[in-house]
């Protein structure tokens, strides 16, 4: 018999590294309100100690993450809600890497007296991100999901307080509760059908149900949880949100939208579908919704991102866009004879598009300024003239998202194109055939925004630029992005022992 | 090797000097170097041939297509995934599927690469006054344009081919968008969507024939050409599956090349571009579709070749020859007209290529050095041209052969050469790809022998408006400069080339003879194999003794045609003398 002080200890060892950002967020909101005067100003340069103290935070979190062994397969236990497995690893990786580019991008961007409470924010969201691939019970799943939503519509508001973006933080969060009710309801219907939360129980109650066919009671929770979760991925028809609230808020909040909701989106799914060990009923209800959803997000924010001239509202359109590839490797069966699983292509550009998505934005950042605001595509003219590095990662984040070589943008589209092809069906062939137009219909926006940089000559005078946190995150992103062309096998490996089906 | 330009580029960039002849002379001597070590690997390849002779003939009997030099190294592995799990082996997700990064050469590329590094130095030679602004950044990209060229003659791996394709989009956009012409950004995109989307497709295709392959025959590794090649020629698909890849595979590589109904980027492109630009474009750019027909459809999709690829790609490039032919004689503009020579010649190119026949092969793989040869130095004369009078209308040029006689000089020489006058490179290459193709398909090559005589008909049409006659040039450009040192050491070695693959193209024919037989072996058993399984055994013994007989007889006739341009050219140049 276990006592129930081990089954805390045993539970607080598998969350270690997001104890360690909550703990953190909890010293900065606590902490925060004494640094401030009571009229709201804070002493010049708190935000580089509070930035600092992120970071270590952040970099804490990846040390523990990094020493702790990659875990095979399900060490999974029924006294806990926390399983351990290598999703859960490459998750807090992933989330923890994507919270350094974040902090080094919001590093100057936020007042001093607001500092602790967006860090604070940031932290407890990246947390959330990664307890979602750890729960392993659809309660404390949803918990971890409301996690990640409730600092980011704080960090959204905190960041930039004029009417448009009181619109969009207002927009997003009633679409976000929204799709949380949904959620919920699908869940609902899970536990009436398998007496469970717990999800091993739920996959293996479906499995030996004894329900055949295509059961209406299995259908309705299928297709909410996929709107639910497509919301999070942006994916057609749940994107509304998306130009608005990109337009809307600060460079951080669209940078935090982008990125994060996309790898939420993805851990969930994989753990409430049960894509790692079964070939779940439920993927094999939702199937051909995720092959209509695939499509149509692809198409549409491949053709809106064309009409753009708004730089934000033409990535928020490109970020649809990649949901629509995200959700060509999910739509995808499993197929064991198949060379290589739909899940792991994901994965691999999931990563892939972290890294890129966080590159364009940490630039943006970097080249933004008070009196210079980037806002239309035009505002980037001649910026391989007036700076020649920036135009340079930009160019190589905007090639990646084409799918060009010598960037790991190709090596996900190349992925995902062989997943699609193996799968066998011809529905999975169309999915190929599908992203190899849009791959050519998107290299049009992303190939003008090059042009702007390098064939139109200089709009504004040459002005040096000192943010330096930013220029750091670019880098970190270039090298990913170059990299993970070069040796995909760093990630590749892990990857492939993840999503060993 | 390949990534000699590369480091080049890398320093330079890093290095970035305002001093601009210090990015000139580097980029000169990187490229300079890169000239070397091709030259180097070159003789050594020969020498080898000349020691080993029958035995690496021997060895190359074995695939269709294997590199003589190789390296490898393995990339992205797919197939260490599941080393912990009990699937037996055979069941094993991605059994053998892995990228390399496959690098070698065979006489094919060997050619190539000589060219490629010939031109680069040529172009680097010819920009050298001609361009004035970011400077550095230039040079950055013409050594980059330059490792992807060689990256994709060398590439060995499916997919290590394609990530070289692709990657000269990139720097031949920049080098349009630039420092090209008026309408530069419209032509550097419409070239970069145009032939990116072709390219899609072709990944497509080539995912496709990768995945159909390997859960047909177990290989240790299907992205490798010699491999697969062998394992495709061992159980060959079903021929409906192989003509869905070769539409697939083709569709970028047309595009490329360009065949006709897919030429449209090309004349903008060519106009657009810098003269360095359009030297490389035309020289060697386009050689990659060829080679890509060559390196992937001919050998992994043999069956395809002989039932669509002849009647189609032969169709399309009769009619590119005509077409480009008749668009050239149409031209004012000389940089226009040579643009749409490319694609006449080409279509010679591709017309032998499809012969699938030694002669044919070879033919065309002679016609595609020689058009980036001749193509190449015609760009840089145009080019030079352009420089000292400020334009290149045919309307506002006359009798420059009187005030710049060596440059003309030249020209009438690479013309000459261009329009396959005998004791030239181009007549050897345009005979042997007609003498193929008549072997095969007389119709397509009489009516491809056509094209040769517009080709000296509107040849001789530029020479003679604006080198001969009245001299006419632009006000205020009196007392320009003939030729100068450095143009002309860019022109000469190209010229020199010219005559002597012209009189004694043996040694070139040497180097690609054992990787034309291990083609056209495959062809020949696949002929055969393809009649046997239509029952038509009998047929197959008559249509071979019927090509017997032709060869015989219509060695001779093809000869003849081929000699007509010669009659006409001096029928010209008489006309021009008087």
């Amino acid at each position: 018999m276990i006592s129930s002080v081990e089954i805390f200890a045993d539970s607080v060892s598998r969350i270690l590294p997001e104890l360690v950002l909550i703990v953190t967020a909890c010293v900065q909101f606590l902490a925060a309100p004494f640094l401030v005067s009571s009229d709201g100003t804070a002493p010049a340069g708190l935000r580089h100690r509070w930035g600092g103290l992120t970071l270590i935070a952040l970099v804490f979190s990846l040390v523990l993450w990094n020493t702790s062994s990659v875990p095979y397969g399900g060490a999974s236990s029924l006294y806990s809600p926390f399983q351990i497995d290598g999703l859960v690893w490459f998750t807090r990786g992933l989330t923890v890497a994507v919270g350094i580019v974040l902090v080094l991008l919001s590093w100057n961007q936020i007042p001093d007296n607001q500092a602790a409470e967006t860090h604070g924010c940031l932290l407890i969201t990246l947390a959330g991100v990664s307890l979602v691939s750890v729960m392993n019970d659809l309660v404390y799943l949803f918990l971890a999901l409301e996690l990640v939503s409730i600092p980011t519509y704080v960090l959204m508001y905190l960041s930039r307080k004029d009417a448009v973006a009181q619109e969009a933080v207002t927009k997003y969060f009633l679409l976000s509760v929204f799709s949380s009710a949904l959620l919920l309801f699908g869940f609902s219907y899970l536990y009436g059908v398998t007496g469970s939360t717990h999800l091993q129980a739920i996959q293996s109650g479906l499995q030996s149900s004894g329900l055949s066919g295509v059961p209406v009671v299995l259908v309705v929770p299928t297709l909410l949880i996929i709107a639910a979760l497509g919301f999070r991925l942006s994916a057609v028809p749940f994107h509304f949100y998306a130009p608005d609230v990109f337009q809307g808020t600060s460079f951080l909040g669209a940078a935090l939208l982008a990125v994060v909701p996309k790898i939420v989106g993805v851990a969930a799914f994989v753990r409430i579908f049960g894509l790692l060990d079964t070939t779940g009923v439920l993927l094999h209800i939702g199937a051909p919704a995720l092959w209509i959803i695939a499509v149509i997000t692809m198409i549409v924010g491949n053709v809106f991102a064309l009409l753009q001239n708004n730089i934000r509202r033409l990535l928020a359109y490109s970020s649809i866009a990649h949901a629509g590839y995200l959700l060509v490797g999910l739509a995808i069966q499993q197929n064991r004879i198949a060379p290589l699983a739909g899940v792991q292509a994901v994965l691999f550009y999931l990563a892939v598009y972290g890294a890129m998505t966080a590159g364009v934005f940490a630039i943006l950042v970097y080249l933004n300024r008070t009196d210079r605001s980037i806002e239309t595509v035009s505002d980037l003219a001649g910026l391989s003239q007036t700076h020649p590095t920036a135009a340079l990662m930009t160019a190589i984040f905007l090639f990646s998202l084409t799918g060009l070589p010598p960037t790991a943008g190709f090596l996900g589209k190349l992925n995902l194109f062989m997943a699609a092809w193996s799968e066998g069906t011809s529905s999975g062939r169309w999915l190929a055939g599908f992203m190899a137009v849009n791959a050519a219909i998107g290299a049009w926006y992303y190939l003008r925004l090059v042009a702007t940089m390098y064939l139109d000559p200089p709009a504004k005078p040459v002005d040096r630029n000192q943010d330096v946190p930013s220029f750091i995150g670019v880098v970190l992103c270039a090298t990913v992005v170059l990299g993970l062309f070069a040796v995909p096998h760093w990630l590749w490996q892990w990857i492939a022992m993840i999503a060993a089906v | 090797m390949i990534f000699l330009p590369a480091v080049g580029a890398v320093l330079l960039m890093i290095f970035r000097s305002s001093e601009t002849s210090v990015s000139r002379w580097t980029a000169l001597w990187v490229s300079l170097a890169t000239l070397g070590l091709s030259l180097t690997l070159a003789a050594h390849d020969a020498s080898n041939m000349n020691q080993q002779g029958g035995v690496s003939r021997a060895s190359t009997q074995q695939n269709p297509v294997q590199p003589r030099l190789g390296f490898r190294h393995t990339w992205l592995d797919f197939s260490e995934s599941h080393a912990n799990k009990n699937i037996p082996v055979a069941e094993r997700y991605g059994r053998g599927l892995k990228l390399e990064f496959y690098l070698g050469l065979d006489g094919i590329s060997i050619l190539m690469v000589l060219l490629t590094s010939l031109l680069t130095v040529s172009a680097i030679l010819i920009s050298w006054e001609s361009v004035r602004e970011r400077v550095t950044e230039y040079y950055v990209c013409l050594l980059i344009l330059e490792t992807g060229l060689l990256g994709a003659f060398c590439a060995f791996d499916l997919v290590l081919f394609y990530i070289f394709f692709e990657f000269t989009l990139i720097p031949l956009f920049f080098l349009v968008g630039i420092w090209g012409g008026a309408q530069r950004r419209y032509a550097a995109t419409r070239f970069f969507i145009y032939t990116l989307s072709g390219s899609l497709v072709t990944l497509l295709g080539l995912v496709m024939l990768i995945i159909q392959t390997n859960q047909q025959i177990p290989l240790s590794n299907p992205f490798s050409l010699p491999e697969l090649s062998r394992a495709l020629a061992e159980n060959p698909m079903h021929v409906s599956m192989q003509v869905t890849l070769f539409l697939a595979l083709s569709a970028g590589f047309m595009i490329k090349v360009p065949l006709v109904p897919f030429h449209t980027w090309l004349p903008l492109a060519h106009v657009e571009a810098p003269t360095a630009g359009s030297v490389l474009l035309a020289g060697v750019l386009l050689k990659l579709g060829t080679v890509g027909f060559l390196r992937l459809a001919l050998p992994l999709l043999p069956d395809a070749c002989i039932q669509v690829g002849v009647p189609l790609i032969a169709t399309l490039s009769t009619i590119g020859i005509i077409y480009g032919a008749l668009g050239a004689l149409a031209q004012n503009d000389i940089k226009r007209l040579v643009a749409y020579s490319s694609i006449s010649h080409l279509g010679f190119c591709m017309l032998g290529l499809f012969a699938l026949n030694a002669a044919g092969i070879s033919g065309s793989i002679l016609q595609m050095l020689n058009h980036g040869l001749s193509t190449g130095a015609l760009f840089l004369l145009v080019g030079m041209i352009y420089e000292r009078y400020h334009t290149r209308q045919l309307t506002e040029l006359g009798g420059l052969a009187q005030k710049i006689p060596l440059i003309s000089v030249a020209m009438i020489f690479i013309c000459f050469a261009s329009m396959g006058v005998p004791g030239l490179n181009g007549f050897v290459g345009e005979f042997l790809s007609l003498l193929g193709m008549f072997e095969a398909h007389p119709i397509y090559a009489v009516i491809g022998a056509s094209g040769v005589i517009l080709g000296a008909w509107y040849l001789l049409t530029l020479l003679q408006r604006g080198f001969f006659g009245p001299v006419k040039i632009p006000p205020h450009t009196e007392h320009v400069p003939d030729i100068q040192l450095r143009e002309a050491i860019a022109v000469l070695p190209l010229a020199v080339l010219c005559l002597w693959i012209g009189v004694y193209p043996s040694p070139v024919m040497k180097t690609i003879e054992p990787d034309v037989n291990g083609l056209v072996r495959q062809f020949e058993r696949d002929r055969t194999t393809l009649f046997e399984n239509q029952n038509r055994e009998a047929t197959a013994q008559a249509v071979s003794k019927e090509i017997q007989s032709q060869r015989h007889q219509h060695g001779a006739s093809a000869h003849a045609v081929t000699q007509i341009p010669v009659g006409a050219a001096r029928s010209s140049d008489r006309d021009i003398v008087r």
